[in-house]
């Protein structure tokens, strides 16, 4: 008898995403670069953003190589000028007449998708790690379908199909992305989903209640006593119960934010795959919420000069909670085709960078 | 000598390499490859804080190198210097500089710059543009707030041609006066930005006397003059998209608050400029100031912004808040003059 062949080797040990950038360090790109960007009226902000997506990127390190970013500031630019444009339009439309501004808001809805689909394509091709690129290959018909279809079915269901809507949504761009020659793949099912919406639509449904509940009764009494005392109710009581109102639904947003986010993250990395390699997202609510409360009020105390390392604490945060788990050695994905021929830029220039952050 | 990795563009697997320089050329040598590069054909990338650095070679292969520091003497070698930006990026004295040049920019841009752009963008924009917003805006009132006029025609007919035969500081302006019963609003009168006014019938029954009338008509043609409805709409537009660039981010209940006090002090101006539009039209006329001081008097009492029960400090808070400065103010702004020169005898109407 022959011996049996050994067993399969061992699968090369997980690898953790880490963060390496510096608060400090970043506060000086981030500082000069928002200087220049204000003396030459915002031009210099497409400069900007590719110096901040660089920095993120090349600190995030994987199996001891970084990320890298590829956007041309050009391209980013002129997407700019175009959102400006739908931004204006959007705005002051309504001025002009209430048509108008349904004309607009039709023809913003007929070409977000394409938008998107765009910026997904933008994003991904301008991404790389060990040198090979990744890129998106969603179809433009899909974007639509999941977009208007389930997008607007989400709306008139009045948000219970979002959950369906946002599974939909994370399939198109994640079963749609590839890096190198392997492709990304989603096996999340929406009853998953659901099941992760859950109980921050209760905790949402709750909040709500309690603080609508809670202002009218505050009203209520408010108006109460001054009939009863026979003075006009007093404006500035009312408008002081409104802002108490309009801060707690605040409030109450900043702390069921990273429940949801927290969940979601971890649903959709857990089941997502590239190639055979897995996913392990182990993001926890109570630190992100301890994050996003201490960010709040440090940007809140140093009118907003605490963003940098508000956003290199939570990259450090994000990055630790998620591991990727090689099914074989990482030094065997191959680059696709089309990347041999150099990037001359005419296929990016038609690009759009467009963050939903989604 | 710098170990760094070697990829070659077209798998993932990383090489070991080291790096040196030879006659300001590159070497990059490993077990598989060898490869003498001239400096100009090498792409470095930008050193952002302790990221790793790239050299990008011509053949679509690059080299990381993971601390940036010790690639310093290696480039100077090479001959390459850094950009201005570069060196500014690293330096805590120019970011110590650039942030106090930020804030001193943006304070700038807020007191002077959107201000002036938006007045010279109000004052270009052709007439057909201000017709179509004051119809929406007229269209809009007429169906949700207002009614038509108690007030018999004689008594529109004098009050238009009392208004018509009075000179207008800087030269004649096409308005209207439109006549409506206030109902919700109360006493009041507002301006459309193509010149129609709309004077509500309780503010007419507040007058005294046809000339506090026309005081507040002349403040209201102030803000047809200096074309505020644009001049508001493109502020206020710009506020509130920098607020939600800076903020954003962080909360929307951050960007709240910059926008509604940054758009208050805005408003604030416009009426001051109102206000002086409207003094000046009376003082053309030989009338005194006091008459909108007074109007203003009463408007206040009308709408129960009396100066019973509200403590200083409380009213020091909404000032903030308000659209419109203190009516104290305003009024002290208006009657002050009426102390330097005193009323003529009133003309009857």
């Amino acid at each position: 008898m022959l011996p049996e062949s050994d067993a399969a080797p061992s699968p090369p040990a997980p690898e953790n995403l880490q963060f390496t950038g510096q608060g400090g360090d970043y506060f000086r790109i981030w500082i000069v670069n928002l200087l220049l960007s204000i003396l030459t009226l915002g031009i210099y902000s497409a400069w900007a953003k590719v110096r901040r997506m660089q920095y993120f990127y090349r600190n995030t390190q994987l199996a001891g190589a970084s990320f890298d970013y590829h956007g041309d500031p050009i391209a980013i630019l002129k997407g700019r000028f175009i959102a400006i444009g739908l931004l204006l339009a959007y705005n002051w439309s309504p001025q002009v007449s209430m048509q108008l501004f349904g004309i607009t808001l039709l023809l913003l809805l007929a070409i977000m998708p394409w938008l998107l689909r765009q910026s997904f394509r933008f994003r991904l091709h301008n991404s790389s790690y060990r040198g090979l690129r990744f890129r998106f290959s969603g179809p433009l018909g899909t974007a639509y379908k999941v977009f208007l279809l389930h997008g607007f079915f989400a709306l008139i269901t009045l948000y219970i199909a979002a959950p369906l809507f946002h599974q939909r949504l994370k399939k198109y761009q994640h079963n749609h992305s590839h890096y190198g020659q392997s492709a990304f793949s989603f096996d999340a099912r929406v009853s998953q989903f659901y099941g992760a919406y859950a109980m921050v639509i209760v905790l949402f449904v709750g909040m709500m209640i309690s603080i609508i509940g809670a202002g009218a009764y505050a009203g209520y009494q408010a108006a109460k006593l001054a009939k009863e005392g026979g003075v006009p109710a007093d404006p500035t009581a009312v408008m002081g119960v409104m802002v108490v109102v309009i801060g707690a639904f605040f409030v109450g947003m900043l702390l069921i934010t990273p429940l949801w986010q927290s969940r979601l993250q971890n649903l959709i990395w857990n089941n997502t795959r590239l190639g055979e390699h897995r996913f392990r997202s182990e993001m926890a609510a109570w630190p992100l919420l301890g994050i996003y409360l201490s960010n709040f009020l440090l940007v809140l105390l140093t009118l907003g000069f605490y963003k940098p390392w508000a956003d290199v604490r939570l990259a450090r945060y994000r990055a630790s909670t998620i591991t990727l788990l090689p099914a074989s050695d990482l030094d065997q994905f191959v680059a696709a085709q089309e990347q041999a021929m150099s990037a001359t830029g005419e296929e990016a220039a038609e690009f759009f960078d467009f963050d939903i952050g989604l | 000598m710098l170990s760094a990795k070697y990829f070659d563009g077209r798998s993932s697997r990383p090489q070991a390499v080291t790096l040196s320089v030879l006659n300001h050329c590159l070497l990059v040598r490993g077990d598989e490859l060898e490869c003498l590069v001239s400096a100009d054909e090498i792409a470095l990338s930008e050193r952002l804080g302790a990221a790793p650095r790239t050299l990008r070679l011509p053949d679509g292969s690059f080299c990381e190198i993971a601390d940036p520091a010790a690639l310093e003497p290696l480039l100077r070698q090479l001959g390459h210097t850094d950009s201005w930006v570069d060196r500014a990026q690293r330096s805590w004295a120019y970011a110590g500089v650039a942030l106090l040049l930020f804030i001193a920019s943006c304070a700038a841009a807020y007191v002077w710059g959107l201000p002036w752009a938006a007045q010279q963008t109000a004052q270009r924009l052709p007439s057909e543009v201000l017709e179509i917003l004051s119809a929406q805006t007229l269209e809009f009132l007429d169906d949700h707030l207002l009614e038509t006029s108690q007030l018999d025609l004689p008594r529109q007919r004098e009050l238009q041609a009392g208004f018509d035969a009075l000179i207008k500081p800087q030269g004649a302006l096409p308005y209207r006066i439109l006549f409506r019963a206030g109902g919700a609003l109360g006493a009041n009168a507002l301006a459309l930005p193509d010149g129609r006014i709309v004077l509500l019938d309780e503010l007419v029954k507040l007058a005294d006397n046809d000339e506090q009338i026309h005081a507040v008509l002349g403040h209201e043609l102030g803000h047809v003059y200096h074309r505020h409805g644009l001049r508001m709409l493109v502020q206020s537009t710009l506020v509130g998209a920098v607020s939600t660039w800076w903020f954003g981010d962080t909360s929307a209940l951050l960007v709240a608050a910059p926008t509604v006090l940054l758009n208050a002090q805005y408003s604030r101006q416009l009426e001051s400029e109102a206000d002086a539009y409207g003094a000046a039209l009376l003082r053309a006329n030989q009338l005194t100031t006091a008459r909108l001081g007074e109007m203003l008097k009463k408007l206040m009492e009308a709408h129960g912004m009396g100066s019973s029960g509200k403590s200083g400090g409380q009213r020091r808070w909404l000032d903030y808040l308000a659209s419109h400065p203190a009516p104290q103010e305003r009024i002290q702004a208006l009657m002050g003059p009426a102390v330097a020169h005193p009323p003529p005898s009133e003309a009857a109407p």
